[in-house]
């Protein structure tokens, strides 16, 4: 199930709510943990039961961790982590990389296995990476593991963060899942969240979703350059608003029953180096490695070459989480190669230049990053770049105008949305009328339902489905 | 800002809207969208592990929402807001002038369609002396009314395919393009706004150019009765636009004042005195009055005693065409090649044909996959 659909907000939604707030407390994460599970089990009928293990392996592997180090038997707990870590992964790579692993293994000549054409469960990579956060931090200490499997099953199955992140890491809610407040603060500031959240998802990344997909679907080998940069650019804003919409969404949702995510975007493309890119982007990911990877592997602390590779590294895994093809592996290497270089001297110059410059190098290294992102065929890829300078023949045709005319709004809206102006201006708004907190409620009432009454247009026109027989 | 009051006003939204859609009784059909609409799936335990379930209840969630079409309305309002000129299905032209976006020219569908027609004229001319024929393609119009359309906004290149056609065909048949009779009439009313045929008007029109230059005198237009058989006619473009505020068509038929038709024979059991359907004034597809919609085979006797028999190949945009051509033809044979898949050369023997005409619009030429079916069979050439 997602969350911009109608039948999530007005099917699923009320009933948990519903069910959440009326449960005596010592059953609501009973309750968070079967409808989680439903939410999953609703389009992965099957995959359910993966997430169960999942959830047991680490449920039970936290325990045994606890035991042996509460007896003080240190190297079997270390064992028992390894044994942990290398199941977990088992399970991502057999679900997630199989097949991409034997297509590539089949490439030397003369081995032909047959591929075994594993569907990929959703949010694999994500409830993978949660359950394994808690393991290794309860090996190290940093949390005491939890005795109740429900509390630990509702960790790893809450359905905000379920699918698309963030990925909360234990020691973050640890003391929530037990212990958490509910208020009508904490509840509109959620559906606030929500709302702008499913708007971000709805109204702008779905929309300029469509000028990429048609984009991309034309000829690329004669796309004029005009035509090729609103493409990605759409991708662009479609990538970053669907992304960091769902994450709102989430952290919303999450406020709703008492949780407080960590931020997992924090206007990425207002930064003004690469190194910066990744602090704001997709920040539970970034933390993740560093805190489970790139630490663990020495970090900063052993020499420049040693740190040149461990970025490196770390940006090859980071690319191949985001799916197992090679366009991600060099999507990750791309970004690792830069962040180097960054860190050997560029970030000194960049400091030095007027901020425009390195806004304008950022924004170029980051929209090309995502044409390798975008087509997962390399030869698609580098075709696109070169339409991009001009290796589709014109720069631009009527084609071209009537895409930037129509959607200049659009993009507009995208560029303005993605920094953190709107937000300033509300609050600015808000401090200027801070004595009349009758007009700002209705404000920002009228302007949330305005949203959402949108948004369930646009999502009820989605399934807007003439069939017209008697077409000529 | 109060989050109680936010709290309250969307717990009272969510669960007011998700209450009035499950009290509120399923809808069967729209008539907009001209498909059934998902009802309440069945509980099926293999549905449910299939998946299949979950996917007929999202589309059971969203093809019975409350006010579907109000919603959708205001999605393009929105949009149409932002100066977004189309939404993927139509433009939205100037005067509530909706224009087909999706309309395409298939160069290799067109080599195809071509060289089938091409063969097939050829071997008729060769198995049948002094046989005259003549193809008529008509551009839509986003060619005629490009006034109209959004600035800029792309559109196939269809002068391009007539002038293909006419190439390919040069010595085989007369390959009329009323392009420039429609362009300097284009004040007039010949395409409808909300849907992508021609009007009766704009028949008419191309009908007196064409007649002139196949060697026929056309009738004036003081020789028909003409009646408005609706006002409130609402064609396929609008069902792809579904936005409430572009203003209906008017249908008008053009009538013999005397009775020309002998006999018109739609199907085996369906004989008729006339080539227009009254059961469909007042239904949603007027434009099925002209020769009841597509038939496969129309055979049509006139009283116009001249010994000519006319074979007329066409789409649909011959539909309203073809009883212009009652004054000229004792016999008219309509056929619609993407409903019938015969041996063409042997139906035009049977009929005796002495002339023949095809006419389609001209993107549809390109994209129709069933021309082809005209092609001579190999054992006959």
């Amino acid at each position: 199930m997602v969350f911009s659909s109608l039948l999530f907000l007005f099917y699923y939604l009320p009933v948990v709510i519903l069910g959440y707030f009326i449960i005596p407390k010592n059953f609501k994460n009973l309750w968070l943990l079967v409808v989680s599970l439903f939410f999953y089990a609703w389009g992965e009928p099957v995959f359910v039961l993966l997430m169960i293990g999942v959830i047991l392996l680490n449920f039970i592997s936290g325990l045994w961790i606890q035991r042996l180090k509460d007896i003080g038997r240190l190297f079997t707990a270390r064992f028992a982590l390894i044994l942990c870590i290398i199941l977990n992964l088992a399970s991502l790579g057999f679900f997630k990389y199989a097949d991409f692993l034997i297509s590539n293994i089949n490439l030397i000549p003369g081995v032909s296995i047959p591929l075994p054409g594993i569907a990929l469960p959703i949010g694999v990579s994500f409830f993978t990476f949660q359950a394994l956060s808690y393991t290794i931090d309860v090996y190290r200490g940093d949390v005491s593991a939890q005795r109740s499997p429900v509390a630990f099953g509702t960790y790893v199955a809450l359905f905000p963060q379920l699918i698309a992140g963030p990925i909360v890491q234990y020691k973050t809610i640890d003391e929530q899942l037990t212990n958490r407040v509910h208020s009508y603060d904490k509840f509109g500031e959620g559906v606030r969240r929500f709302i702008v959240g499913l708007a971000k998802k709805v109204l702008i990344a779905n929309t300029v979703g469509e000028i990429w997909s048609n984009i991309s679907g034309m000829d690329i080998s004669t796309l004029p350059v005009l035509t090729a940069w609103i493409g990605i650019l759409a991708f662009t804003f479609q990538i970053y608003f669907d992304f960091s919409g769902y994450s709102d969404m989430a952290i919303g949702l999450g406020k709703m029953f008492g949780f407080e995510f960590l931020e997992n975007f924090n206007y990425p493309y207002m930064s003004k180096s690469i190194t910066e890119f990744w602090r704001r982007w997709h920040i539970s990911l970034g933390t993740w490695f560093r805190d489970y990877v790139y630490i663990p592997l020495g970090g900063n602390r052993k020499g420049l070459p040693k740190q040149l590779r461990n970025i490196l590294i770390v940006w090859m895994l980071t690319g191949i989480w985001h799916g197992a093809s090679w366009n991600f592996v060099l999507w990750g290497l791309y970004f690792g190669i830069l962040l180097a270089i960054e860190k050997l001297f560029l970030l000194n110059i960049l400091k030095r230049l007027p901020s425009a410059i390195s806004h304008i190098y950022t924004m170029f290294i980051v929209i090309i990053s995502w044409v390798i992102f975008a087509f997962d065929n390399a030869s698609d890829g580098f075709a696109y770049l070169s339409a991009m300078f001009g290796g589709g023949g014109a720069l631009f045709d009527n084609q071209s105008i009537y895409l930037l005319i129509t959607n200049f709004i659009l993009l507009l809206i995208g560029s303005i949305g993605s920094t953190d102006y709107p937000k300033r201006f509300v609050e600015s708004l808000e401090n200027k009328l801070a004595k009349k907190q009758t007009l700002v409620t209705s404000g920002a009432c009228a302007v949330l339902l305005g949203l959402a009454v949108l948004c369930v247009a646009y999502l009820v026109d989605a399934s807007y489905n003439p069939f017209l027989y008697f077409r000529f | 800002m109060n989050k109680k009051v936010v709290t309250i006003g969307f717990l009272i939204l969510l669960f007011g809207v998700s209450i009035i859609n499950i009290l509120t009784p399923q809808n069967s059909f729209s008539e907009y969208e001209n498909r059934y609409l998902q009802q309440f799936p069945k509980l099926d335990a293999d549905d449910i592990f299939s998946g299949k379930f979950s996917e007929n209840f999202a589309a059971y969630s969203a093809d019975q929402f409350i006010g579907r079409n109000g919603w959708i309305s205001l999605k393009t309002l929105a949009e149409l807001a932002i100066l977004k000129k189309d939404n993927g299905r139509v433009y939205f032209g100037k005067g509530g002038t909706l224009f087909d976006a999706t309309e395409e020219i298939d160069g290799k569908q067109l080599e195809k369609n071509l060289n089938s027609l091409a063969e097939y004229i050829e071997t008729m001319n060769s198995q049948i002396p002094n046989l005259d024929s003549s193809v008529l393609l008509v551009p839509t119009s986003s060619e005629i009314l490009s006034d109209f359309l959004p600035p800029y906004a792309p559109v196939p290149d269809q002068q391009a395919v007539i002038k293909k056609v006419s190439d390919r065909l040069n010595g085989t048949a007369k390959v009329y393009n009323p392009t420039e009779l429609l362009k300097s009439h284009k004040g007039d009313y010949l395409y409808y706004r909300t849907d992508h045929h021609w009007t009766t008007d704009g028949a008419y029109t191309v009908y007196s150019g064409w007649a002139k230059e196949i060697g026929l005198e056309p009738l004036p237009k003081d020789s028909f009765v003409i009646s408005q058989i609706s006002s409130s006619f609402y064609g396929t473009l609008h069902s792809k636009a579904n936005l409430f505020t572009i203003k209906p068509d008017t249908v008008n038929a053009y009538n013999f004042k005397d009775n020309v038709i002998v006999e018109a024979k739609f199907g085996e059991k369906d004989v008729r005195n006339s080539l227009y359907f009254d059961e469909y004034i007042g239904k949603k597809d007027v434009y099925s009055y002209f020769l009841g919609g597509n038939k496969p085979l129309v055979e049509i006797t006139t009283t116009t005693n001249n010994g000519k028999t006319i074979m007329v190949i066409k789409d649909s945009f011959a539909n309203c065409f073809v009883p212009f051509l009652c004054k000229h033809y004792e016999k008219i044979v309509v056929v619609d090649p993407r409903h019938l898949n015969t041996d063409y050369l042997e139906l035009a023997r049977q009929n005796n044909i002495t002339d023949l005409l095809v006419l389609y619009n001209v993107p549809n030429f390109t994209v129709d996959r069933n021309i082809p079916r005209l092609a001579p069979k190999k054992s006959e050439k």
